[in-house]
């Protein structure tokens, strides 16, 4: 019995910590700013076609008279602004709102707009209840989730008077700005984990409602989709001399639909699921003229993609914006020059460019033939700038490899105003750096060290690691590889590693992709690779022998300290 | 307890996210002397800002959400009297955020459509014919759809009358009287008689022998009223 209850203990905290693992890991928002573009355009296209006939569906004698509907919501918690705008009011009360959710759109003061969106959205379907169908539904699930998350946080107005303020402040005094980051959060997570929850159950519930039917078994529930005219957009009446193609796609309608929220989560057979999602609202678009309901159906599709892909799709933009990596000359005390400067620096928040004040000579890095983003980041330890991290001390880092680092890195710029190097007192904590790779990557890896007792620092790239490096001691550091982009630059700081002496961190370089295996430096004994796919145990291990090729001593078990604040 | 400088310690609590993984409702927001009073500092956490006290909440919200638009479907007829009564502590949550949705997409089965037509009589004798939706005039095919949720609720509402007497009967005659006072606004018609009209699906051999979906036999009709301006202003 008491065995009975132990396992019964054992299962109830194992769904506990994925319950936990599922909505509370941090996510990056990246795909959240992709979504409120993408939803923010069919909400204002929804609401601007209302424009048409804005007194015929609200004004107080239309096809929604407020009668009408306040009998249709009677004993409905469901509410709605308009029944409480005077009728002069409905013109420039709709203006406000599509103005509204225009600036929802480009993510200007999001964390209002969401909010603000939401209730707009919520209010036109509520006083329009007769008119609304599928389209409605997702737009209101779309922007309700949308306000939830930091959905302004990439791609936005917002994100870009952030990236403003720091380039204005920085090319005034002839720094480098340096792009503060963007946060992986839990209301991040907690947002896409609902649109993926939402559209699962709304498949399963329409494929389950489905089977209630006999067309939908005898296979002809295409057949009679297509043959209703008044849906009809282009004449799909050449299915009635193939029945086996419109049987198999009832069949395979129900199918998908009942079996999505079970293939969506299998990361190998999701993106056939989504392919055939995509595909069937296409068609539904198409021949049924449904093109808003469709189109919108495929972007809550988003909340499924990987947050890699997401940043992917930010890199790509970041690319057409700013072109190549490349010098920007300017003249800190010319108005135009800055002001052109600053605007390159805010829309560039892939550090693509490095940014020179007329007569400098351009820094070059051995072996590099193109501007180093650790290039900039050394840049920024020029005499009294310190980089724009967070750190609120300077804390001391092994002078060997201090010294390493500015003779490699930091030869063409002064250091003075950089305390000087000490031994460090390494006896508290295990500290490990992460550079580059997707949040969500390091934040698993942050996790499954972190819990193992290592203090973890994640970084976006190799620039903002080796600022850190400078200025705090590190006992190893993890190079994410998994964009060709990024390979220089962590070559660069493993090949610094390398020759760094014992005062350098030990590396584990992780590659993404068997493809990134050209990845310079070879596998040593407190420089390690590891190709994915690998057992989480593997990384561990990997970061024990490079840790044991230093000679430190690795505890069997965990020892308990008391960490006092640093 | 001591430790040999440059060697790796392993230390006990919670993982550290610091810089790119800063995660909200932080834990640390003001120090106070230990308990132990070693004059070491450690973290005061105000109650609701505990992880373990906030994730309480917001699991509870979340699983109560995800309940909720698992199990409100289920309440659309046929239904038990259990998922009718689930729907009663659900629905008005969902309601309120105007997820209540049925996700019957096509279902049970796709069915025919329902269009209205009118006759407007204008003040000059004249008579003005016309029908809801027409994709000639409701131009983009959002506002014709809007317009074809407008009948398709109709018919709704007609089929139910047939079973509830009471409230569908009394939104079929508001439905009614908003739609033929719309009619007569749009072109100053001091009358307007609506009717029901039916496009049936057909079969397969229907298409096969050549037939049209538009041909005349496809469509039914049945009276909706005759509606005087007069007494749609009350």
């Amino acid at each position: 019995m008491r065995a009975i209850f132990r396992k019964l203990v054992d299962d109830v905290r194992w769904l506990a910590g994925l319950w936990d693992r599922f909505w509370f890991t941090p996510s990056s928002p990246a795909a959240l700013g992709w979504l409120r573009i993408l939803a923010g355009l069919m909400l204002v296209y929804t609401h601007a076609v209302w424009s048409l006939r804005l007194e015929e569906f609200f004004g107080p004698r239309g096809f929604q008279d407020p009668e009408l509907v306040s009998a249709y919501l009677a004993d409905s918690t469901a509410w709605t602004f308009w029944f409480y705008v005077p009728e002069d009011w409905l013109w420039p009360v709709h203006w406000t709102c599509l103005g509204i959710l225009g600036l929802f759109t480009i993510g200007f003061w999001t964390r209002l707009t969401s909010i603000l969106s939401a209730i707009i959205t919520i209010s036109y379907l509520n006083r329009a209840p007769l008119a609304n169908y599928g389209l409605d539904q997702i737009n209101t699930l779309l922007v309700v989730y949308l306000a939830i998350g930091p959905s302004g946080a990439t791609l936005s107005f917002d994100r870009w008077w952030t990236r403003f303020r720091a380039a204005r402040t920085a090319l005034r005094t002839g720094r480098q700005p340096v792009a503060p980051l963007v946060p992986a959060t839990v209301t991040a997570n907690v947002s896409l984990r609902l649109i993926e929850v939402h559209m699962a159950v709304l498949y399963f519930w329409a494929g389950l409602s489905k089977l209630k039917g006999y067309t939908w078994w005898d296979g002809t529930a295409i057949w009679l989709g297509a043959a209703n005219y008044e849906y009809q957009s282009l004449s799909l009446t050449w299915l009635a001399w193939y029945p086996w193609v419109y049987n198999f796609l009832t069949h395979m309608t129900v199918l998908w639909e009942l079996t999505f929220f079970l293939t969506v989560c299998h990361p190998r057979l999701r993106p056939y699921s989504l392919l055939a999602g995509a595909s069937m609202h296409l068609g539904i678009g198409a021949f049924m003229g449904m093109w808003t309901f469709g189109l919108v159906m495929i972007f809550t599709y988003v909340s499924y993609m990987p947050a890699t892909v997401a940043e992917a799709g930010q890199r790509w933009l970041a690319g057409a914006l700013v072109g190549a990596r490349r010098f920007v000359r300017y003249d800190p005390q010319g108005f135009w020059s800055r002001t052109r400067a600053i605007l390159l620096a805010t829309v560039d928040p892939d550090g693509r460019l490095w940014f020179a004040t007329t007569g400098d000579e351009l820094p070059t890095v051995p072996g590099h033939s193109v501007v180093s983003p650790l290039v900039r980041a050394n840049a920024a330890l020029t005499a009294g700038n310190r980089p724009s991290m967070d750190s609120t001390t300077l804390p001391l880092a092994p002078a060997a490899w201090w010294d390493r680092l500015r003779s490699e890195v930091g030869a063409n710029w002064s250091l003075a105003g950089i305390p000087a190097p000490a031994q460090p007192d390494l006896s508290q904590n295990t500290r490990v750096l992460i550079a580059g790779g997707a949040v969500g990557a390091q934040v698993d890896i942050s996790e499954q060290l972190g819990a193992l007792g290592y203090r973890v620092k994640a970084t976006p790239d190799a620039a903002s690691a080796a600022v850190l490096m400078a200025v705090r001691p590190y006992h190893a550091l993890i190079l994410l590889v998994d964009h060709a982009d990024e390979q220089n630059d962590l070559e660069f700081l493993r090949s610094l590693c390398e020759t760094g002496g014992s005062g350098a961190p030990a590396t584990v370089v992780v590659l993404s992709k068997p493809r990134f295996e050209s990845f310079a430096g070879d596998a040593r004994a407190d420089h390690r690779v590891i190709t994915a796919p690998f057992a989480s145990a593997d990384l561990e291990s990997e970061l024990a022998l490079a840790f044991a090729a230093r000679g430190w001593a690795i505890p069997s078990e965990p020892v308990l300290a008391n960490e006092s604040s640093s | 307890m001591n430790h040999s400088a440059g060697k790796p310690v392993f230390v006990t609590g919670a993982p550290r996210f610091e810089d790119a993984t800063d995660v909200p409702f932080s834990e640390t927001t003001s120090a106070s002397t230990s308990a132990m009073g070693d004059g070491r500092t450690t973290p005061r956490v105000r109650f609701w800002k505990r992880p373990r006290v906030w994730k309480t909440f917001v699991s509870a919200w979340l699983f109560y959400h995800v309940f909720g638009l698992i199990v409100s479907p289920a309440s659309i007829s046929p239904s038990s009297d259990l998922q009718r009564d689930l729907w009663l502590v659900v629905g008005p949550y969902l309601q309120f955020i105007s997820m209540n949705q049925g996700n019957h997409f096509f279902a049970p089965d796709p069915g025919p459509s329902t269009l209205v037509r009118y006759v407007a009589r204008l003040e000059d004798g004249r008579e003005v014919t016309g029908q809801f939706p027409d994709r000639r005039y409701q131009k983009p095919r959002l506002l014709y759809h809007r317009h074809f949720m407008l009948t398709e609720q109709l018919a709704g509402l007609a089929d139910a009358e047939e079973f509830d007497e009471g409230l569908s009967k009394h939104l079929l005659e508001l439905h009614k009287r908003a739609i033929a006072r719309q009619v007569c606004l749009d072109h100053g018609a001091t009358s307007v008689t609506l009717t029901r009209v039916t496009h049936l699906l057909r079969e397969p051999a229907w298409a096969q022998a050549g037939m049209p979906l538009q041909h005349p036999e496809n469509y039914e009709e049945a009276p909706l009223g005759q509606y005087a301006w007069a007494d749609l202003q009350r």
